[in-house]
């Protein structure tokens, strides 16, 4: 059933007084006194200074009621058949599991992967509700506790010290669009990089290293392979963190890094061990299945 | 010796109820979540769970079952990606969104962090979330972006219990979950006096809210809104009753009155 929020999301914006964001002050400035809870669909929340004309276009098409009905009832339909095929074919025949899940998870497994629509890890990689705590952002990068807070590391540090995972996979694939991004991306700072070149710049090192060994190849070839040393990174960015090193090296937690190639559909996949003689790390046991 | 071990600890909490029965509640509800937990990694063959044959497992399954049995769809989809929709879930075990909402490959660009939440616009701070909506948005041009919550999140209960004073006992948690300090606060003057439990299940809803809000905040999000090409939608996945609601933002322009 879709509703308005008129009304909730003024008092909404009215509650964030305590946001630092200048962006979400001046919502809120707009918001209390510009509308009230019985305009229905109408809710204006742009800011005063823009002018309305030119970014609205012809307001006719725009309050087209058809045109968003049908789209809300559609999107409703689509969700409630989605959902229902869930519950019926998963949910109902393992009721017992499920509700033993709702009082808690203890998943074994962390998995970091891409936000890529194709590369789901609970598809691609078997995993059933339960079993892996996912994390999933743009190219699947993990940033060193030395560049500060990002969403992968609050998530990160709730699954190895509070849900105490086992083992921790970071799951990369081929044709990665933030890869790609990273690698045709011009090396000047701009104050015109947009927010996917700010972000896969955290990749430079894989960059780097894949332009000096493979600038012979093609830039698809140097794509996959920057893909695959982008893995390395993410999986020693781990370490940086003191609370998966101190677990590593006690063997309570277990790192590996896989790669997923849609094109062929193959997984290669390697561990991340500890060794003991010279507190370092190196990679072993990697094998490819196709 | 395991034998032992568990029978001292069973007659430790015997002696321990008997002294003070006031506690009977508190371990009956921690006995639960024992029992859940050790049902739920039973399942998964806790005795020897080896991680690379799990995976070796789901993936050879995968192929065999999936993507062997739909080469067209497969052979698209190595070529590029163009869905829908853009879901922001929680990384928690029990909501993948390929499991509840029975998305395919190529269906949905997700991203999943603690408490599914989305941090309002910031260049520095969140690169990560604002890279994410701009390649959906701008790049694969979705149609929807859809927040989705659920019951029991353990996001939204260290956001209800954290007391979020600048005395931070994490590293990184803390300062994650208080994006959503609105919906806490709201919650807590709504309704002060309700159970804990009642209380994160409002905040959690609360929450999708105040994330929907911050979607706002990103210029080529609002764009997207105002031209009517982009719309926001909030969910919540309920599985401790196995139901599932949805909701969504609307926006839009009244008509003009002369005054």
């Amino acid at each position: 059933m879709a509703f308005t929020l008129g009304g909730r999301v003024r008092r909404l914006v009215s509650a964030t007084s305590i946001h630092q964001n200048g962006c979400l002050h001046k919502l809120q400035q707009i918001g209390s006194d510009r509308f009230q809870l019985g305009e229905a669909k109408a809710i204006r929340l742009l800011p005063r200074r823009t002018n309305m004309v030119q970014e609205l276009g012809i307001r006719e098409e725009f309050m087209d009621p058809n045109r968003e009905t049908e789209t809300s009832y559609d999107f409703l339909d689509e969700m409630r058949h989605r959902f229902l095929k869930f519950k019926r074919q998963k949910y109902l025949p393992e009721i017992e599991k499920f509700q033993a899940l709702a009082i808690a998870q203890s998943p074994k497994v962390m998995v970091i992967g891409c936000a890529d629509s194709r590369v789901c890890p609970s598809y691609v990689l078997g995993f059933q509700p339960g079993e892996a705590f996912t994390i999933r952002n743009v190219a699947n990068l993990v940033t060193p506790v030395q560049n500060g807070p990002t969403e992968t590391n609050s998530a990160l540090e709730f699954a190895v010290t509070t849900l105490q995972v086992e083992n921790i996979i970071v799951m990369g694939h081929s044709n990665c669009g933030g890869i790609a991004a990273l690698m045709s991306h011009q090396n000047h700072q701009g104050q015109h990089s947009s927010l996917v070149e700010r972000w896969v710049m955290n990749g430079k090192a894989a960059k780097l290293r894949t332009q000096l060994a493979s600038s012979h190849l093609s830039f698809d070839e140097q794509c996959r392979n920057c893909e695959k040393e982008s893995i390395k990174d993410s999986v020693m960015n781990l370490i940086t963190y003191s609370w998966i090193r101190d677990r590593v090296k006690r063997g309570e937690v277990k790192i590996h890094g896989c790669y997923y190639n849609l094109s062929d559909c193959s997984l290669e996949k390697w561990r991340l061990s500890s060794d003991k003689t010279n507190y370092g790390f190196y990679i072993s046991d990697r094998e490819i299945w196709s | 010796m395991g034998n032992e071990s568990y029978e001292d600890a069973i007659e430790a909490l015997k002696k321990l109820l008997i002294e003070k029965d006031e506690l009977k509640d508190v371990a009956a509800a921690k006995v639960k979540k024992i029992t859940a937990e050790l049902q739920t990694a039973s399942s998964s063959d806790s005795k020897s769970f080896d991680p690379v044959e799990r995976i070796k497992e789901g993936f050879v399954t995968f192929k065999k079952e999936k993507y062997e049995t739909n080469p067209a769809l497969y052979g698209e989809l190595a070529k590029g990606q163009s869905p829908k929709y853009m879901v922001f879930a929680c990384s928690d075990s029990r909501v993948c969104p390929s499991h509840v909402l029975n998305f395919h490959p190529g269906d949905a660009f997700v991203v999943r962090n603690i408490a599914n939440m989305v941090p309002p616009f910031d260049k520095v701070k969140y690169a990560g979330v604002g890279a994410a909506i701009e390649y959906a948005v701008l790049h694969l041009k979705v149609e929807n972006i859809v927040v989705i919550g659920h019951s029991a999140c353990g996001g939204i209960k260290g956001l209800m219990s954290f007391p979020l004073d600048g005395n931070n006992s994490t590293d990184f948690i803390e300062d994650w979950v208080k994006i959503c300090l609105p919906a806490k606060s709201k919650v807590l003057a709504e309704s002060e006096s309700s159970a804990f439990e009642d209380q994160c299940g409002r905040c959690e809803r609360e929450a999708v809210n105040v994330s929907l809000a911050n979607l706002l905040t990103y210029p080529f999000v609002r764009e997207g809104v105002v031209k009517g090409t982009l719309a926001l939608k909030g969910g919540y996945y309920d599985f401790v009753n196995g139901a599932f609601e949805l909701w969504e933002l609307q926006f839009g322009i009244s008509p003009v009155h002369s005054i």
